[in-house]
């Protein structure tokens, strides 16, 4: 077998935030913490906007037929869909790196450390996104996971972190394990490891493609965080830095939702699927949708309830899922490939804004919902973004949130698990409940006296502006989404 | 150079209204440099547009050619375009000129206002709303600006959301007054182009009136049988047009909206915004056209309102409610003019009466400004010689709104009234009885306004007195800009009987564009139009002569009870003449009206919905969130701390996930 | 599959399981993570009896000899050493902090 011959240019989207996460932590070593605290963060954003520039530069024309990376031993694919997930990644990892500086300050991290490895991850999770290959999948995932790992344990004088980063190791390790077995079982049948290869054919003979094909959804919906599988997220989501939360909830939910999607188009594609495959799939959506929503209802920190609405999110998500793989469905994917990625960019944005919000104020405001009472008169921008994006969540006009639930929604209702639908309707009524009531907090009570006020930083403005006009913008102009895409 | 710089009007503003309203804590009071600066690059844009136009008057009306689908439904899609032609033009020049103006002057007007950045934020997203609204291509596009201008108003007038307006309102009820009654117009409005939709199948204004267009394979398939959709479209538009343009039955909004800062009645509430309706009429004057029984009633409800308003206007003693209802009134003899098919000239007043409302209420800040908010004319007096270069703008703009030859409104208001004298209706005589009324009633409350704030005595307090002084320049070079606009604007719309000079420019230019599509198809499909009589020039002298005398004999009236018998004569006519009077003072007690009858309706309506709201639907709901919430607090118990009991999680999970596949239920 | 091998697959998914119920029942951190590295390696066992099963098929087919399977049990052992780097360094770290690394003691993050 010879070497694949590798056309540079391609991969510059994934070498650029490679190159940049190594730099900034070996600059981060020859350079003192002074300048590295100022230098790293504007390095690490200006790598994921100038990986998100050529990114679309690279892949301008994917649109048409998708590229394929090693174009002859293909382990990446980059199709419209994947080249958009990527950028959201992008996009919302360049928005938290904005929000970083805020975000771990006065907390004894090493910026060098933090930015460095905050970039890999990402990169991870780029390459993850784009995998279409088991073992590409697995080590993809592990790069993402292992810096996540040390990120949700960075900050070394709480013990809140450590004991996160200790539950997220041990469960996420634990998850990887039933991934890569199933990928071993899926090779020992398929004869590859390979989805998207069209001269090989799954065979569909006794139980164990059912058992390799259940192993890896496993290992995919614990990185969800997919009911039953989501437990470890409101601890985690609760101890790790708020940006770093935010990253959890955000980057990785989007590398693994393209995944899924892309494997269960080249699966159907085999007609490797049957009714069962998505009756697991509408079952977890529901069980998320059910137990995010209901849980969230009765958290009192604000991370939490966002942890449980994420979980709710991942619900809404996977119902867009079931579209790819529902045996009835007859037609093109793209509409509801569309639907997701429209739905993944408006929850990144959403995410990005309120755990955002929870970061750049700082101190209490990442801990007790209570603490957010007046917040609309001592930080009425703060007040509201958060506001915006709490409507986005709650899937009200005219905001993004709403265009991307009504379009999966729309999507998942042309199944025949349209009840489906109707449940996640119904809790997603429910949601306004928990996500309204903060704005109440915030505009009609009064806030407690003595409470310090909070110094605004001009990154945090400008990141949360950026996210809070674009949730409004494509929300009122959705057209705009396709023209940009 | 294409039309795409045309979006630059769309975005200068745009990015103004962001940055004063995310950096205007940094900026502070700079904020007012942006957002001018922002205005004046859409003057300089209009400018170029024109230029463009002159050049090559073929290829520059049409779309803008950036736009992008914005909502798509099915196979039903609506798309954010933009269009230019002659309508555009005109609208885009009076509304970058005298916005550029009131912007300049709001510098000198809200210096040392702790507000200052919201208020440009709001101002410039204001301008951003008007300019989409005459940029758009389609009704949806002009009505996300049609709705875009109202939250602005509604924002700026209660702008001072803490003080008390009036007495009986504070300032944000007013703003809510403004938004409510707009809203009742705005379901009109909607209902007309959901009518327009289900009819012609497309939004588009050109795909709807070109020449072979949506209404012309209408008629061509329907004949003058269906005419009935075109009265219905016509009048559920008019309804929109009277809540945003403040006609009978929702004109009550107007004057209480002169809450807002000054520069805002002047630029909103006088200038541009208010004639929203009018353009919109003007835009579809086809539907009109081929409803002469919708005309008529445009131009009833035109006469009326400017009669009612002029009539309020006599008694007001807050200079800026006798500008509000001078507006009113004005806005009325526009509604007038496109009633009897004369949308051009509709539009030539929209366009002079810009300039002269625009400088009267900015003059009216200016003195307000320098009585330290006092707006109550009985305690005014005199300031003529403190506040020269107020007054003589002041002055002009009075002249041309009362129809003074030779300045704007002389033209204008001449020209509508010529067009009401000669169309063919029976009660077109009456109409222009009711508009010479009107006339004689502008000029007179016009020039008491000026009697009693600039002439006799200063009758507030010695305090005040001590501190009037002229407005700085900031304020009064807008001022004097703005009076050349109303002395000369005249110009763009000579009569027929004038000499040596082009006639008619700016009528002919939109007749040759836009507001004769109507007229054509109307002939073309052998509908029913309103038609004109034709007189000869020297008649035509005769009646604007005739006009010319009613203005002067406002002026005199006024000059005689106000600047000569002053306050003797007006006590003595206010006890003769009571019932009269109490009728104009109470505005013919028609907002009593509102208050009680149609709130009071609506609040016994309200209650009982609340009511079953509060005890079954609540209850519903509650009882819903109850359950979840019980729910919710079994299921947390799963989140127990213990890193090994998630491990059996994922091991169930994964058990039943591998059970579905297998047995593939 | 070929007969021969299926007892390596057998002893694979019991590895596998033994791994999963030793996550499940031990307390201490170490001997969890060695539980999920034995996961780890019953899905190599599985790997390399796959490719030697698909090597023999291919060979009777073909006569090439692809060795994807058990190169493939090589990264994945090297991904574990990279886990096992990291894991080990966060349990020093939470030790240094809790002097505690049995894992039913981490109840700080209980709602």
């Amino acid at each position: 077998m010879q070497m694949p011959h590798i056309i540079w240019p391609q991969w510059l989207p994934f070498l650029i935030p490679l190159i940049g996460g190594i730099g900034v932590l070996l600059f981060d070593v020859f350079s003192n913490p002074e300048s590295s605290r100022k230098a790293c963060p504007a390095g690490a954003v200006a790598t994921c906007l100038l990986a998100l520039i050529a990114l679309y530069k690279v892949f301008a024309d994917v649109a048409a037929a998708p590229a394929y990376l090693p174009a002859e031993y293909p382990v990446f694919m980059i199709s419209q869909f994947s080249r958009d997930c990527i950028g959201i990644i992008l996009l919302g990892a360049a928005l938290l790196l904005t929000l970083s500086p805020r975000g771990i300050a006065g907390k004894n991290i090493r910026a060098g450390e933090y930015y460095g490895l905050f970039l890999l991850s990402v990169l991870g999770m780029m390459l993850m996104a784009a995998s279409v290959e088991l073992l590409t999948l697995f080590i993809c995932l592990e790069l993402a996971s292992l810096s996540i790992y040390v990120l949700i344990g960075i900050e070394k004088s709480n013990a809140n972190s450590g004991e996160a980063a200790l539950k997220y190791f041990v469960l996420g390790s634990f998850a990887s394990a039933f991934l890569i077995f199933g990928a071993a079982f899926f090779y020992g049948h398929a004869r590859t490891t390979f989805l998207i290869s069209e001269s090989h054919q799954l065979v569909i003979q006794g139980i164990a493609p059912y058992i390799a094909l259940g192993l890896i959804l496993v290992g995919l919906a614990f990185k969800l965080a997919l009911a039953p599988f989501h437990l470890y997220a409101p601890e985690v989501y609760d101890g790790a830095p708020t940006p770093v939360s935010a990253l959890l909830a955000t980057g990785i939910k989007v590398a693994g939702f393209c995944v899924l999607a892309q494997a269960l188009v080249e699966l159907r594609r085999w007609d490797a699927l049957d009714q069962g495959a998505t009756w697991a799939l509408v079952l977890l959506a529901l069980a998320s949708v059910i137990i995010g929503n209901c849980v969230a209802l009765v958290q009192r920190r604000i991370k939490r309830l966002l942890a449980y609405s994420s979980i709710a999110h991942s619900g809404y998500l996977l119902l867009g899922i079931v579209v790819l793989s529902d045996v009835a469905q007859v037609g093109t994917p793209q509409l509801a490939l569309t639907a997701i990625s429209v739905y993944l960019l408006a929850y990144t944005l959403m995410n990005v804004v309120s755990f955002g919000v929870a970061s750049s104020l700082g101190g209490r405001f990442e801990e007790e919902l209570s603490n957010y009472a007046g917040l609309a008169k001592s930080h009425p921008f703060m007040a509201a973004a958060l506001t915006v994006s709490l409507i986005s969540l709650t899937g009200l006009p005219p905001t993004v949130g709403f265009i991307g639930k009504f379009y999966v929604f729309a999507e998942a209702a042309k199944t025949s698990y349209i009840f489906a639908v109707a449940v996640a309707v119904v809790f997603s009524v429910l949601s306004a409940f928990y996500y309204l009531n903060i704005v109440m907090k915030m505009y009609m009570q009064e806030q407690e006296e003595g409470a310090p006020g909070v110094e605004r930083t001009l990154a945090c403005d400008v990141a949360l502006g950026v996210s809070m006009a674009l949730i409004l913008l494509l929300g009122i102009a959705p057209g705009l989404l396709f023209w940009m895409m | 150079m294409n039309l795409n710089i045309a979006l630059g009007i769309l975005l200068l503003p745009a990015a103004s209204a962001i940055i004063c309203g995310l950096f205007g804590k940094y900026l502070k009071e700079k904020t007012g440099w942006v957002a001018t600066g922002a205005m004046l690059g859409t003057l300089a844009i209009t400018a170029i547009l024109w230029g463009l136009w002159i050049v090559d008057s073929q290829g520059n009306s049409g779309y803008v050619p950036w736009g992008f689908e914005w909502i798509k439904v099915g196979g039903f899609s609506i798309e954010a375009k933009f269009w230019v032609d002659e309508l555009t033009l005109i609208m885009l020049t009076f509304v970058s000129l005298v916005g550029s103006m009131v912007f300049i002057y709001a510098n000198g007007y809200m210096h040392g206002d702790p507000g200052t950045p919201r208020f440009f934020a709001y101002f410039s997203l204001f301008a951003t709303a008007m300019f989409l609204l005459v940029l758009g291509a389609n009704f949806p596009m002009l009505f996300i600006g049609w709705e875009g201008v109202g939250l602005c108003s509604y924002l700026l007038i209660g702008y001072y959301f803490d003080k008390d307006f009036d007495g009986k309102i504070t300032c944000a009820d007013a703003g809510r007054k403004a938004f409510i009654t707009n809203r009742v117009g705005d379901f009109g409005f909607l209902l007309g182009m959901l009518f327009v939709l289900y009819f012609f199948g497309t939004l588009d204004f050109h795909q709807l009136f070109k020449d072979g267009g949506a209404v012309a394979g209408f008629l061509g398939e329907n004949g003058t049988a269906m005419g009935w959709v075109f009265t219905a479209i016509a009048l559920l538009l008019f309804i929109g047009a009277t809540g945003k343009s403040a006609q009978i039955p929702l004109y009550i909004w107007l004057p209480d909206a002169m809450a807002g800062p000054t520069p805002v009645s002047a630029l909103i509430h006088a200038a541009t915004m208010v004639t929203a309706g009018v353009y919109m009429v003007a835009r579809c004057n086809v539907f009109y056209w081929l409803s002469p029984e919708a005309m008529t009633i445009v131009a009833i409800i035109g006469a009326l309102t400017a009669f009612v308003a002029a009539s309020i206007g006599i008694t007001q003693r807050d200079i800026k409610k006798v500008l509000a209802y001078s507006t009113v009134s004005q806005l009325g003899y526009m509604f007038l003019a496109c009633g009897v098919g004369a949308f051009s000239v509709a539009i030539f007043h929209v366009f002079t009466h810009a300039f002269f409302k625009g400088c009267l209420f900015l003059c009216a800040g200016s003195v307000i400004h320098a009585l330290h908010h006092e707006q109550d004319m009985t305690k005014m007096g005199g300031l003529k010689s403190e506040m020269p270069r107020t007054y003589w703008t002041y002055l002009i703009s009075t002249l041309a709104i009362s129809g003074i030859f030779p300045f704007a409104g002389f033209f204008s208001k001449d020209e509508i009234l010529l067009n009401t004298y000669l169309v063919d209706l029976n009660i077109g005589k009456t109409l222009w009885l009711i508009g010479v009324a009107t006339a004689l009633m502008t000029a007179f409350y016009m020039f008491r306004s000026v009697y009693l704030t600039f002439h006799g005595k200063f009758r507030g307090s010695e305090e005040k007195w001590m501190h009037v002084e002229e407005s700085p320049n900031v304020m009064t070079i807008p001022l004097i800009i703005l009076a050349i606009g109303a002395t000369t604007a005249g110009l763009l719309g000579l009569p027929a009987w004038f000499p040596a000079l082009p006639q008619h420019i700016l009528p002919h230019f939109l007749d040759h564009g836009v507001t004769l599509q109507g007229q054509h198809l109307a002939e073309q499909f052998g509908m029913s139009a309103i038609e004109r009589h034709h007189i000869s020039h020297s008649t035509e002298l005769g009646l604007a002569v005739f006009s010319l005398l009613v203005a002067v004999g406002g002026w005199a009236l006024a000059y005689f009870v106000y600047a000569k018998n002053y306050p003797a004569l007006p006590e003595k006519l206010r006890n003769n003449l009571r019932p009269l009077w109490n009728l104009s003072w109470n505005l013919w007690y028609y907002n009593m009206f509102c208050m009680k009858g149609v709130c009071g309706g609506l609040m016994a309506l309200y209650r009982f919905i609340l009511a079953i709201d509060q005890h079954i639907v609540d209850g519903v709901v509650n009882g819903a969130g109850r359950v979840a919430q019980a729910v919710g607090g079994e299921l947390r118990e799963m989140q127990n701390g213990s890193v090994q009991a998630y491990a059996v999680w994922v091991l169930v999970g994964a058990n039943i996930v591998m059970l579905f596949l297998v047995f593939a239920l | 599959m070929e007969y021969v091998y299926s007892g390596n697959i057998i002893l694979a998914v019991l590895l596998f399981a033994i791994g999963a119920l030793g996550v499940v029942w031990r307390r201490h951190a170490i001997a969890v993570f060695m539980c999920i590295e034995l996961m780890l390696n019953a899905a190599n066992l599985a790997f390399v009896t796959f490719a030697y099963s698909i090597n023999d098929s291919m060979a009777a087919a073909s006569g090439s000899k692809p060795l994807d399977g058990a190169i493939i049990a090589l990264f994945v052992m090297t991904v574990a050493a990279a886990e096992a780097g990291v894991g080990l360094a966060i349990f020093l770290r939470v030790y240094r902090q809790r002097g505690t690394i049995n894992l039913d003691e981490f109840t700080l993050l209980k709602d």
